[in-house]
């Protein structure tokens, strides 16, 4: 028999065969580990390696504030205390496990065997781990962030804040954000394309349908984050006056920027858990899912609302009643799609009969929780009542009754549920009842009080209290709860130790689930599925017992290995039916050392030697230019088996390939970046103190339309490389000279042309806006050499068009953008000249 | 933008556009000064230019759920095909909604800083 025949019959054999291909290798193999399996339990681990870190500042809080009395924490070191309690459980800890959570099961539960782009779930990993560890050192060296989680200007400014701590904020949750960008584009590219053949939008698991939402919303919601945090780095670095008042900057211009982020992040954290409910409750049930459509309907509109409320935090700047009202309105809005999922689960649990587990324990305390959360978060949407309550600790109890009960009681649901998946072991839960209920009670009894102490009138983030103000007994009653809380989750931690030790092994499927990650051993192997399945039917009713075995057996699609490559299908993203071969990137330490290098120039600019930084830059462009070797020609076969007597063609060859999708997604968060940018400075003109500038020098209208003109180089001359080979140097040619013209154009306008960008934040806008498009011009110079190169070599242009096609995209981006940088460089001199106030 | 997924959202696209424009209008116009003249029985341009803009997308959204009904025809297969059209009109009723409810306050809220 020869070896494929031999697979084909034996599933052990078929198994390491694939386990070799997919497996990581031991040692410092490790660090060059990019499978979905490793890459999702490390996020999952480190984070809640964080939330222990985040749960003992917490218990340092509530220490503090037991007592009227407390001498136990100065200002300054409450200070830092509150600021990294929320900044690691929101950035370090939440959105980092359900990112994690996500990178591990959605493989699984779309029938296939990994993320579309291993690598960059692999130096998504790095960037959050090394983030996090800037952070962590800054604690431990007594210079963390001590500004709040929100960093608000000018408290956090260099003036109010003059050491390296709001660095520490702004850098390090930057870095830690490059991985939440890059797990949002390589999850929905692996739900759109990524999916067993069969698995139309209609048969999706619900849970891809919330991931789906989620991911868009990060997409969306991150890049403004990241455009405050590089104006405010700015502000501080070299003196450009966003946010200074006495130079035409403006303090509320950060409160924008920051909720635009911020209020979709409640729901950012909040949704993945909902789609992990929405997936475990059926089963406990014992009933499929009521108000499927309805769900996906409710979410799509609730990811929208979410982004129509961000000044629900800002209620009490001084906005205009008509302005407020849009705000209140959207933020009572979106109780209506969270209660039609709130009415979905109590009709699931209806129609069904329920199993009293433990995950199903969890969903009680988040049904409990949770709706007190949502109904505070009403009161607080209207303005009257916010007026009163604003910055007292009623906001507190709510944010929490909001966040540990949409999040962490249905993380723990989860783990409870999927615990068994990870490690082929069943609890034992001798100690799961009793952490629930002290984590539960322990819960309400901190922060329901702490409504009570808000309504009496405590604020926010102080660190000392009068005796006589009567919150003394409230907030000792809170401390007490606090610490009952924290011995619940260490006994959580304790039966998981317990779990990992003593559980039961079981055979497959333990909760009797419909859905497809049971269909396979467990712990899963680093292939998922020894080969693919096709979804005839809802992916949460299906049978895996009888699909597990036949997969097994190598009888779904690419059920055989073939020249050691690492294969998925790629999908029609509504049909769901075959369209291409994908074919994943093996094992590689390159996320390992671009990330690195990606945290040296963090650290470069953090330690200020900013003369540095262009090195660092240099090498992560190196870095990331070596991702893109490619392989064996082989790889260029036209059509290529996939079983049961299909062909596709390689992914390169496709259509639509994934790595396109993601250079759309990518531009969408870069766009969104963009149009903050320029609605930010447009803010400024409207609502900053000290406009106009006395002496607001344009650039000089010829300088710029070269500038832009050569841009659309890059543009025009991608499109002449598609017309023959012969076209393709010249094309590419003209690509790459466009380029750098308008690079060195731009950048004479930014140095020589503007006056000095410390001056005013009008001249502080022209230059950042300048400086974006001359990045964007580094870059698509780099895109036109590697086609120049390409074309130079010989290269066959009409087989592998795939990264020529990204290059296009981005030289055309570009040249959009350098003309709405011209644009908007004119309004902002007429609206300055002629319109201003 | 054929995309069956794109078509599903653009209801809340148009809301979303409308949310910017019409908070972006409001405080330039403040800025401004739009809203002190008076003009025939509306008390301010700016009052009437908010209105205008939300009567538009509110027309602009109730036509899309028209041209979403008309032109939904099966293209792939028709459970697909019939799931994708419920939850299109579902969510863009939800926007028809929406847009109603946030914006009613430009036809009597105070608009300016006093």
């Amino acid at each position: 028999m020869t070896e494929n025949q031999t697979l084909h019959h034996n599933p052990i054999a078929l198994h390491k065969a694939l386990d070799r291909i997919w497996g990581t290798k031991p040692g410092w193999g490790r660090l060059a580990a990019v499978n979905h399996n490793v890459i999702g339990v490390r996020f999952m681990l480190t984070a809640l390696v964080f939330f222990a870190i985040g749960g003992v500042l917490a218990m340092l809080i509530r220490t503090q504030l037991a007592s009227s009395q407390s001498v136990f924490m100065d200002a300054e070191t409450y200070g830092q205390v509150f600021t990294m309690h929320g900044t690691i459980m929101m950035f370090l800890f939440a959105i980092p496990f359900f990112e994690g959570m996500a990178i591990y099961l959605l493989p699984k539960l779309l029938g296939t065997r990994d993320l579309a782009f291993p690598r960059l779930g692999a130096y998504g990993y790095w960037c959050y781990l090394f983030g996090g560890m800037i952070l962590i050192g800054a604690l431990l060296a007594g210079v963390a962030p001590n500004s709040g989680w929100f960093m608000y200007t000018p408290l956090s400014s260099s003036v109010y804040a003059p050491g390296i701590n709001s660095d520490v904020w702004l850098l390090g949750i930057t870095f830690v954000e490059i991985s939440a960008l890059s797990a949002a584009v390589e999850i929905i590219v692996t739900i759109m394309k990524i999916r067993a053949p069969g698995m139309s939008l209609d048969r999706m698991p619900i849970f891809a349908w919330y991931m789906l939402v989620v991911a868009t919303m990060m997409l969306i919601g991150f890049p403004p984050l990241i455009l405050g945090s590089i104006l405010l780095e700015v502000e501080r670095a070299f003196d450009l006056p966003f946010f200074d008042p006495t130079r035409g900057g403006d303090p509320l211009l950060w409160q924008h920027l920051f909720w635009l982020f911020g209020h979709p992040e409640v729901y950012i954290i909040f949704l993945p858990a909902a789609g992990a409910i929405s997936t475990i409750l059926p089963v406990l049930a014992g009933t499929p899912l009521a108000g499927y459509r309805m769900i996906v309907s409710a979410i799509v509109s609730m990811a929208f609302l979410s982004f129509g409320l961000w000044v629900h935090h800002m209620y009490t700047v001084g906005i205009p009643h008509v302005a407020l009202s849009f705000f209140s309105a959207a933020s009572a809005l979106v109780a209506i799609p969270t209660a039609i999922q709130i009415f979905a689960w109590l009709a699931t649990l209806a129609h069904g009969r329920a199993r009293f587990s433990i995950p199903m324990l969890h969903i009680f305390g988040f049904f409990f929780v949770f709706v007190i959360g949502g109904l505070t978060g009403v009161m607080l949407a209207m303005v009257p009542f916010d007026w009163q309550a604003h910055d007292t600790h009623f906001v507190v109890a709510h944010l929490h009754y909001v966040l540990v009960g949409g999040f962490i009681f249905p993380m723990l649901a989860t783990a409870y549920y999927w615990v068994p998946h990870l490690t082929g072991k069943q609890p034992v839960q001798h100690l799961s009842h009793a952490a629930f209920w002290m984590i539960f009670i322990g819960f309400n009894v901190t922060f329901f009080f702490m409504h009570l102490t808000g309504l009496r009138g405590m604020p926010r983030r102080i660190f000392e209290y009068p005796a006589e103000f009567g919150w003394e007994v409230l907030n000792f009653v809170s401390s007490m709860g606090s610490f009952v809380m924290a011995m619940g989750f260490a006994l959580v931690a304790l039966d998981f130790i317990l779990l990992f030790k003593f559980g039961r092994a079981f055979r497959r499927n333990p909760w009797k689930a419909g859905t497809l990650e049971w269909a396979m051993p467990t712990p899963p192997p680093s292939y998922n599925f020894a080969s693919i399945p096709r979804v005839d039917n809802r992916a949460d009713l299906l049978d895996p017992d009888v699909i597990g075995p036949h997969l097994a057996a190598g009888r779904g699609y690419l059920g055989m290995p073939r020249d050691d490559r690492m294969e998925v299908l790629g999908v029609n993203s509504v049909t769901g039916e075959p369209e291409q071969l994908v074919l994943l990137p093996r094992q590689t330490f390159l996320p390992f050392w671009t990330a690195v290098a990606t945290g040296s120039f963090f650290l470069l600019m953090l330690f200020k030697f900013y003369w540095a930084t262009p090195v660092a830059l240099a090498a992560v462009i190196v870095c990331f230019c070596l991702w893109s070797r490619s392989s064996p020609s082989s790889f260029d076969d036209d059509a290529v088996p996939i079983g049961h007597g299909e062909t596709v063609p390689v992914h390169i060859r496709a259509e639509s390939p994934p790595s396109y999708l993601a250079m759309v997604l990518t531009l969408v968060a870069d766009a969104t970046l963009y149009i903050s940018l320029l609605f930010g400075c447009l803010f400024l003109w409207i609502s900053a103190p000290n406009w106009p500038p006395a002496n607001l020098q344009s650039p000089s209208l010829w300088l710029l339309i070269l500038a832009a003109t050569s841009m659309s180089l890059g543009s025009l001359g991608s499109r002449i490389s598609k017309k023959s080979a012969h076209m393709s140097l010249l094309g590419n040619g003209l690509a790459f000279a466009g380029h750098l013209i308008s690079t060195g154009s731009f950048i004479s306008i930014a140095f020589y042309s503007l006056p000095s960008a410390s001056g005013h934040a009008a001249t502080a806008s022209l230059f950042v806006i300048v400086c974006y498009i001359s990045l964007h011009g580094v870059v698509g110079s780099i895109f036109a050499a590697h086609a120049l190169w390409r074309a130079l070599r010989d290269h066959d242009m009409s087989v592998r068009v795939l990264d020529l096609k990204i290059g296009a995209l981005w030289h055309d981006y570009s040249a959009a953008s350098a003309f709405a940088a011209v644009g908007f460089c004119l309004l902002l001199d007429s609206l300055v000249r002629d319109g201003g106030v | 933008m054929r995309h069956p997924l794109l078509l599903l959202i653009l209801a809340f696209v148009v809301w979303s556009g409308t949310f910017l424009l019409v908070y972006a209008t409001q405080a330039t116009g403040c800025s401004l000064g739009w809203h002190n003249n008076d003009i025939a029985f509306w008390r301010s341009p700016l009052r009437f230019i908010l209105i205008v803009l939300v009567v538009i997308s509110f027309v602009a959204i109730l036509g899309t759920l028209a041209w979403l009904r008309r032109r939904h025809k099966p293209a792939a297969a028709l459970e697909t095909s019939t799931f994708l059209g419920q939850v299109k009109t579902y969510v863009t009723i939800a926007a028809i909604f929406s847009t109603a409810f946030c914006f009613a306050g430009v036809f009597w809220l105070t608009l300016c800083p006093l």
